[in-house]
This record gives C-alpha cells, structure tokens and sequence, in this order.
C-alpha cells in the first residue's frame, strides 16, 4: 500500500493536480481496497450528491467496518468530497471529486489510450523483443538489489559486474537502506534488509517515493513526475515512444529511470525512443495487502526437517536466501541451504523479522508446493517465530553496582533506602554488595553521601 | 433445490464470461423499440467492460453472443494478453503478469467492431429469413451458457492459481420450452463448478430459466425497470467480485418461479407426471417413459396410482 499511503501524505491541492491526468486516477481506482473500488464504480455516473446514509446502506450490517474504512481512505484521497449537510458525520452527502469522475468517465469510455509513436526507421531494425526487455528489466532490478545485498556481505565482496549509478546510490542511501560503514565503506542498514524480503511491488514503490521526493528537494514539479510514472504503468507493454514529445523534466526521469530498468532507451542515429518494460507495469498493478494471488514463479522447497532447496541461478535470490538459512551446497541450477538458529539469529540481529522469513519462502514457494496447506511447513514457521520470541525473553536494562561500603551497618542501611524506594535488584551481604537499578541512582548516592558525612 | 453457496474468497479477483443477447427481434422495434438500441447497449457494455478490467490487473472476461443464429466468442481479454507473456521468462520476484498489453488499448474499438459485425450478420439472415416460412425468434440460451462453461473449463485446467470464475448473462428474449433441458444440465454443470451466474434481464418479462440458474449458483438476478440504464445496474450489481459480496448487500429477489417444462411437448407445466425410474417431467400420462424407456406396470391404469405427482414448489 506504498502507493496509496503516498498521495494520502499530499496536501489537497497537490493531489487534485494530480488527478488531472486519467492515468493517475486509473491507478488510484485499481489501489483502493475492494469495496471502495464499487463505491467508486457505483458513483461514477451519477452527478449528484448521495447520502451518507443510503451509502451505509449499500454494506451489510455486519460489515459496517469495512464500510468506514473504505469511506476513510476514500475521503483521505480526496476521491469522494463531503458536500452539503451539516459536516457532522451523519447526514453529510457525498460525490466523486469531479476532476477524478471526470478523467475517469474519459479513461473507461475507451475514447483515449495511451500514446503510440511510429518507430523511427533508424531504429526498427533493432525493435528489442519483449524477452529482451524482460532481461533488461530483470538484470538492471537486480544489480540493484545484489549491490543491496552485497553491501551486507561480510567482507563485501563485489560480485556484480556492474556498481548503480551514482543516483541509485544516493537514492538507496535517501531511503535509509544504505549507511556508511565505519570503514568509510557502504553498509545496509536494518530497513535494507527488510527491504531485500518486501515485494515487488513494495520495493519499487520505496524506491519511486524517494525518487519523486529527491526531484521536488531540487526544486522541480514532482507532481508531473508522479504522473508520468502512473503513465508509464498504462503504456503497453514492448511498444516504442519517441522521447521527442517529452517534456524536458519528463526526459530526466525517462533517462534516470533506465538504469533502475524500468524502461528502456534506444538509441540510434540521433534519434532515441524508449520502451516502458514490465517493472513499470507493476507500477499500476493492483496489489493489496489482503491479495494471496501471487504469480507462478516460485523456487523455493522448504522441508520440515528445516532444508531448504532453491531452484535458482539468480545470485540475488542466492544472496537472499543466505540471508536467513546457512547454505550448503550451490549447484548449477540449484541451492540447499538448512534453516538453523544461528542462521536465523543473524537474520534477526539485521534486523529481519520471522514473519518477514516465512512469508519470503511462501511467496517464492515452487510451483509443486504451492497446493500444500500450508505451504511452509508449520513445524518451521513456528520454529522460525519460536527463535525470535527467543531473543525477545531477555531484556536489558541498566544498573548500577555499589560496593566497598565501610561497614556492614551502614550496607544495610543503604540497601533498606534501596528497597523503601524500589530499586533493589539484587544483594550480597557477605561481600557487601548491591545492584539496583539506573533510575534511582541519584537518590541512592545522595542517600550514601548523606551517610557517610553524619 | 438448494440455493447455490458460493465460495468466500480473500482477493478480488475474478474471470467473467459475459453472454450477450444480440436476438434481433428482440432488439427491433418489436421488442425494447427506439427507447434502447443495441449500438447504445454495446457502447455501455464497452464502458463496463473497460471499469471491470480496470478494478485489477489480473481481472480476465470473455464476452460469447448469443443469437437466433447460434452463438460466436467474440471476446477474450486473455487472447490479447497471452502471446507476449508467455514467450517470457518470469521477472524477479514478486509480481510478473503486468498489465494486459493490448486490452488497455483497443478494447473499446475491437469491441465495437466485432458485436456490430456479429449483430449485423444476424440481422441480415433475420431479414432473409423473415420472407420465406417462420423465422427463429428463440435465442440460444442454452448454446450460450454452454460455450461459456466450457471457457471456465479450459481456464480451470490451465495453469494455477486462477481466478474465480463467474458468468454475467444479459438476456432478453423469452425462455424457450425446447432449451429446458439443456439449460438446466448448463445450471447444474455451473453449480457443480461452483460459478455464480449473475443475471441481468433487459426484456419485458422476468425468465424463469435464468432465475432458477441465478438460485441455483448463488448469483444475482436483476431485472432492470429501465433497460436503457444497463450500465448502471450494471456497475451497481454484477460488477461486485465474490469477494465483495461477503460486505456489501444485493438485491433480494422478489421470488424465483420454479415451474418445469415437460420434456415431451417442452410445456411449463404446474402439475405434472413424474417418472419414478428417471424423474423426467411430462404433462401427459403414458406407458412408456419416453426418456429411459421405463414400463409402468400397474393395477389400474388410472394416471393418479401409476405416476406420482409433482409438487409444485414454493
């Protein structure tokens, strides 16, 4: 829901601009939960107010808090604008914000597309086919994440072929994925590797925020740039746009979203164009987080004796997958690794949550496991969330040690203060020491001084 | 008869297969007149068709007509989606199946262009056939449903997972007594394959077919007081995915007409003879069930003692 929490964040005036473009109002429609996607459905054509109350109506009883949610992200959204009535929650009435019904009504009368461009001849010989995009879009993705996840390596060591550009860099580093090491060096930071196990979906959109963010730090229009990427999600997959027809700004963006894969730029006899790949697709996709539709196109087996096989050459998913499991062999086509507790401990300490972990193995679950219920193993996923619960039994807290007291009476007389205030932790009266806590520390040592001058 | 349950799902996915009344006598100023004209239903089923693959990228429909003439697929958001994407390898994790490339594009055009041609032949054979003998008046209700289960069919066997399939009927001729038995084998097939049919009747009067099949499967029947609103019934009923049918509250139906066609002069019949060896209906007592070839041997030959009566049901 990166999307959505995003333009709720924007003030109304920058979000009414932004439904000015169809595509914008198209991807909305398709983020919103279920039941505010037929609110909207049901609204479109209608260009009078409605009553909140006959709104109510529409949701079964039982379902009254879904019925508000949705009402609550509508109106966060601007989609849906109270009007007339009293503001008071019970007899306000409601409609569509206009310029969304409007572009909207446009977009699904079918009257307007997205924008084809005729290939220059320049460069139709050299039309890339969708597989070629698709590695593009792929290989450019994952030196991203690989980069990512390298910089968490003990040692660091460089494996990709290729360092991110510089404004990748910066971008990674601007998210808070990246630090700096004590070494000078680059390092993940916690919010990376969780970042490493989110979806798709989930991580372009961190990515796209903080982009869209560092444009308007430079003073130019982010709202445009918003746009045009909703855009970008609309175009038809492996067609050619001329990069004539762009604005300056929308150039940049066209140029610097390239080397994150997202499109991809063909040049050839001073003419260039660009094809929107399928990571720009996933821009307008439509995943919410009740969704369990996922794709087809898992490797990973996990057993329940804890083994885990993954089916896959790609040396990010191999990056992932040492993230949490201690791996054991690496063959050509395929990786065993084994889900141990120190495996997952330094998963944890980077950050990691178990819950991260089992839900990264059932989204990449192979095709052949995909029908088991459930698909990881309960024996694991309990175990996995036993060790996290783990490290939580033990909590620290500071305290103080006071010792060499002169005299067995004047010991004892500090640990009675120590306990009438509550701070005894533990005592020794042989050795005459105590422990209490931090938070009391002043009094217990003016308490001493006190002592020791009478 | 027990009324369909459908299975809860916790995504709003969903295929369509939409089959489309394009019966020319209904369409003519015989039926719905100037008040709704086909090329006005077509261009709000493009909009709707539009709205429904818009709510979710992996949203499929399929649109079948249904005419006097017999009946053609003319649709498949899937087809246009297909090639491409197929030849690919997976992306990187996460979601690959992006947006269906051509069906943002040219579905209203393609649309268009396909029904008019469709409606058109059917109009042409209507006229033809109009001058010499009887002309067909009967929509093939029954072929419709039937090509459609067969869509869910090949989808349901092809790669996992799927989406839930549901079928949307937009139907305005009147039920045709010789379809009775095929379409009630299409319901029964529907709701062994647990596919809601949706039902939105644009004709003067309510079909007793497509409400049993709406029962049956647990879909929603509708019949609009004003065809020439389609889309908004539209966008207000059958555009609800199972998932939201669980919060938000349908239409009651005002009551489903249960009554039976006899299977051997395809008349509705309130009453009627029951076979006891294979439950065939038929308005006439006779020796012979025509349908399993079954002998009643009886004392007396009064129809009351040999076969049982149908009740009527409530």
């Amino acid at each position: 829901m990166d999307f959505i929490r995003y333009l709720s964040e924007l003030p109304p005036v920058k979000l009414d601009r932004l439904y000015e473009s169809h595509f914008t109002c198209q991807a909305v429609l398709r983020s919103l939960p279920p039941i505010a996607k037929q609110y909207v459905l049901r609204l479109l054509f209608i260009e009078q107010p409605i009553a909140g109350e006959t709104m109510r109506g529409w949701a079964k009883p039982e379902a009254l808090g879904k019925h508000n949610a949705a009402m609550e992200r509508l109106d966060q959204l601007r989609v849906l604008l109270e009007t007339g009535g009293k503001s008071g929650k019970k007899d306000a009435s409601y409609r569509l914000n206009p310029v969304f019904q409007q572009q909207l009504q446009r977009a699904l009368s079918g009257a307007i597309g997205p924008p084809k461009d005729p290939l220059p001849p320049a460069l139709a010989s050299h039309k890339p086919s969708p597989a070629d995009l698709n590695a593009y879009a792929l290989k450019q993705w994952e030196s991203l994440l690989l980069f990512l996840a390298n910089a968490g390596a003990p040692g660091g060591e460089r494996r990709g072929d290729q360092e991110p550009s510089k404004m990748i860099k910066g971008l990674l580093r601007r998210a808070g994925l990246m630090g700096t090491s004590d070494e000078g060096g680059v390092r993940i930071s916690d919010e990376g590797f969780r970042f490493l196990l989110m979806d798709l979906y989930k991580q372009l959109w961190v990515v796209v925020r903080e982009y869209v963010a560092e444009i308007e730090d430079q003073g130019l229009d982010g709202a445009q740039v918003t746009c045009f990427l909703m855009e970008l999600g609309f175009y038809p997959l492996g067609e050619p746009h001329g990069v004539n027809r762009l604005s300056s700004l929308q150039k940049r963006v066209v140029e610097d979203l390239a080397s994150v894969g997202l499109v991809y730029i063909q040049k050839a006899g001073g003419q260039s164009c660009f094809y929107p790949t399928r990571l720009a697709s996933n821009l307008s996709a439509s995943l919410s987080e009740s969704s369990t539709w996922q794709p087809a196109e898992g490797f990973i087996i996990v057993e329940t004796n804890f083994r885990t096989y993954g089916y896959t050459t790609s040396p990010l998913q191999i990056a992932i997958l040492r993230l949490f499991t201690r791996i054991e062999y690496v063959l050509p086509n395929l990786v065993v690794g084994t889900i141990t507790r120190e495996s997952v401990n330094t998963a944890f300490s980077n950050g990691i949550t178990a819950d991260q972990i089992v839900a990264y193995l059932q989204q990449h679950a192979a095709p052949q496991i995909r029908q088991r219920v459930p698909v990881v193993p309960e024996t694991v996923a309990d175990q996995v969330r036993l060790w996290e619960r783990d490290r939580n039994r033990v909590q620290q807290s500071r305290a103080v040690l006071y010792e060499e007291f002169p005299s067995q009476e004047r010991f004892a007389a500090v640990v009675d203060y120590a306990r009438q205030v509550g701070a005894l932790l533990w005592q020794n009266p042989i050795e005459r020491r105590f422990v209490a806590s931090d938070g009391r520390h002043d009094d217990i040592r003016a308490f001493i001084r006190n002592q020791s001058r009478t | 008869m027990a009324q369909g349950t459908v299975p809860s799902r916790t995504d709003d996915v969903s295929l369509m297969v939409i089959t489309l009344e394009i019966n020319p006598y209904i369409w003519d100023k015989h039926g719905m007149g100037a008040a709704f004209s086909i090329q006005a239903m077509v261009e709000q089923m493009i909009i709707f068709v539009n709205s429904y693959l818009l709510l979710h990228h992996q949203n499929q429909v399929a649109i079948i007509t249904a005419g006097t003439e017999g009946c053609a697929y003319i649709f498949d958001s899937a087809a246009s989606k297909q090639g491409p994407s197929n030849a690919q390898p997976a992306a990187t994790n996460g979601s690959a199946n992006g947006v269906s490339e051509e069906g943002e594009r040219g579905i209203g055009s393609i649309l268009a262009s396909r029904i008019q041609r469709v409606v058109s032949e059917a109009e042409q054979k209507w006229k033809d056939g109009g001058s010499g003998g009887e002309p067909n008046r009967t929509t093939y209700l029954s072929g419709a449903l039937s090509m459609a289960l067969c869509y869910v069919q090949r989808c349901l066997r092809g790669p996992k997972p799927q989406p839930q399939p549901r079928m949307l009927c937009i139907h305005g001729s009147p039920d045709a007594p010789q379809q009775y038995i095929a379409t009630m084998n299409a319901m029964f097939s529907a709701q062994k394959l647990q596919v809601p049919i949706d039902v939105c009747m644009i004709g003067g009067q309510d079909s007793a077919f497509l409400q049993q099949a709406a029962h049956l499967t647990g879909g929603l029947y509708q019949k609009p007081p004003r065809p020439e609103a389609l889309l908004q019934y539209l966008l207000m009923v059958p555009a609800m995915d199972l998932h939201s049918r669980q919060f938000l509250l349908a239409p009651r139906p005002a009551g489903v007409d249960f009554r039976a066609s006899c299977f051997c002069h395809k008349k509705t019949i309130d009453l009627g003879f029951v076979c006891s060896v294979c439950l065939s209906i038929f308005c006439q007592f006779s020796r012979e069930c025509s349908t399993c070839g079954a002998v009643y041997t009886m004392a007396r030959p009064t129809p009351a003692a040999g076969a049982k009566r149908k009740e009527p049901e409530a």
